[in-house]
């Protein structure tokens, strides 16, 4: 089913379970977010994507990453640049610069919103260039992956992702997809060789039979051998090598 | 096994027996994926296998794709206008689950596993085929039924 709703006075047919922040994008309106990645589910723990809805003569603030569109949204009217939006946005995110200064991912969120400098710094203020900022993305990309590995834990100054007790985890398969995918570098990873060095602990990467070459650790072939059911022979190369053999086996079956 | 009903009309033939290795496919493949046509994003790789045999590969489209399979996250999923897999790269998490499943290792890596690429037809309109001299890559009409050719 489709909803007709409003959003910065375009009209638009809006799908039941599309969310606002997806309808908005869908026609050409973005809306700044840091803690939405398209592959998981929306939290709306940043606050950035908040937009005014009007309905009935009232009106709200909500985040849209997470206003799932239902029936009841049916002419509902969205400013995703209204007065009341933009000063949200700015109090939102000089906030956040008040604690993480240097972070070049806020710093260009604050530019491109019109914010300020922060006026005070927050008492727990941390200076790193590469400070975690609570937006959850690597502990939902674990949580995702199924290997529930890390979660944002601790309060205050020493909240970030990391493994329970900052120990080394058993859980952790090394893919270092948390990593990769961190917004503002928080996450250390080491590769040297044929060893990664992620969360404390050190994992052997499966090196290709042909040329030595290193993609995946060998919990993770493990994970998708006993979860997914691929037989080892599929990790045994890297794809370079194995595009090869399959090569060679056309070559062989094929007619000159 | 079940294989999934497409709306594909074409599909990209190879026929190897032609290919004289220019690699004229690789540059357009380049150019058409990345500005100013850097090899190492090219989808389609010609191999040399000595004595005149050269072999085109590139991604099969396969039926039942285990690059598909391997992702968690649903960033593989089938055109169902073209019948390529295709990254949607937005949803992607850069596991590199889907590079290590590929059986026929044609689901790449950028350098530093910083995300990964696949051949996703152009979406309907293969450069490779439209500059292959030889019509070792053609982009024709599907002739045999789909079912069929999997099997």
């Amino acid at each position: 089913m489709a909803y007709k709703i409003k959003i910065d006075g375009k009209e638009t047919d809006a799908e039941e379970g599309a969310t606002l922040l997806d309808e908005a994008l869908k026609i050409g309106i973005r809306i700044p977010a840091i803690c939405k990645h398209p592959g998981l589910g929306p939290i709306g723990s940043c606050r950035m994507c908040v937009v005014e809805i009007k309905k009935d003569d009232k009106s709200r603030l909500a985040t849209s990453c997470n206003h799932v569109i239902r029936e009841k949204d049916t002419g509902m009217e969205v400013f995703t640049d209204s007065e009341r939006v933009i000063s949200k946005r700015r109090e939102v995110i000089e906030k956040m610069r008040s604690r993480w200064p240097n972070v070049k991912l806020l710093k260009d969120l604050a530019a491109q919103c019109g914010a300020g400098e922060p006026g005070e710094r927050h008492p727990d203020a941390d200076l790193a260039f590469n400070a975690c900022i609570h937006c959850g993305i690597c502990a939902r990309i674990c949580d995702a992956l199924g290997h529930h590995a890390i979660s944002l834990a601790d309060r205050a100054a020493e909240k970030t992702g990391k493994t329970p007790f900052c120990e080394a985890s058993k859980d952790c398969v090394g893919c270092a997809a948390c990593h990769r995918n961190c917004p503002t570098g928080a996450i250390e990873m080491n590769e040297t060789g044929s060893k990664r060095t992620i969360w404390n602990r050190e994992f052997d990467l499966i090196p290709c039979s042909s040329c030595g070459r290193g993609l995946i650790t060998r919990e993770q072939a493990a994970f998708l051998r006993t979860s997914k059911g691929f037989s080892e022979a599929y990790f045994d190369k890297c794809d370079a090598c194995k595009r090869t053999d399959v090569a060679g086996t056309i070559s062989r079956i094929s007619k000159w | 096994m079940v294989v999934e009903e497409t709306a594909m009309k074409n599909r990209l033939n190879v026929t190897p027996s032609k290919c004289i290795g220019c690699r004229t496919c690789e540059i357009a493949c380049a150019f058409s994926h990345s500005v100013g046509g850097t090899m190492g994003k090219s989808r389609v790789s010609v191999a040399n296998r000595g004595g005149g045999a050269f072999v085109p590969m590139l991604c099969l489209q396969c039926g039942t794709p285990a690059c598909a399979a391997a992702c968690q996250v649903g960033a593989l999923a089938r055109n169902p206008e073209t019948g390529a897999v295709e990254v949607i790269q937005a949803k992607c998490v850069k596991c590199m689950q889907c590079v290590a499943a590929c059986p026929f290792g044609n689901m790449h890596a950028e350098p530093s596993a910083s995300g990964v690429f696949k051949c996703d037809l152009c979406g309907g309109n293969p450069k490779c085929a439209m500059f292959c001299p030889t019509k070792t890559l053609e982009y024709s009409p599907v002739r045999i039924p789909a079912r069929a050719a999997v099997r």
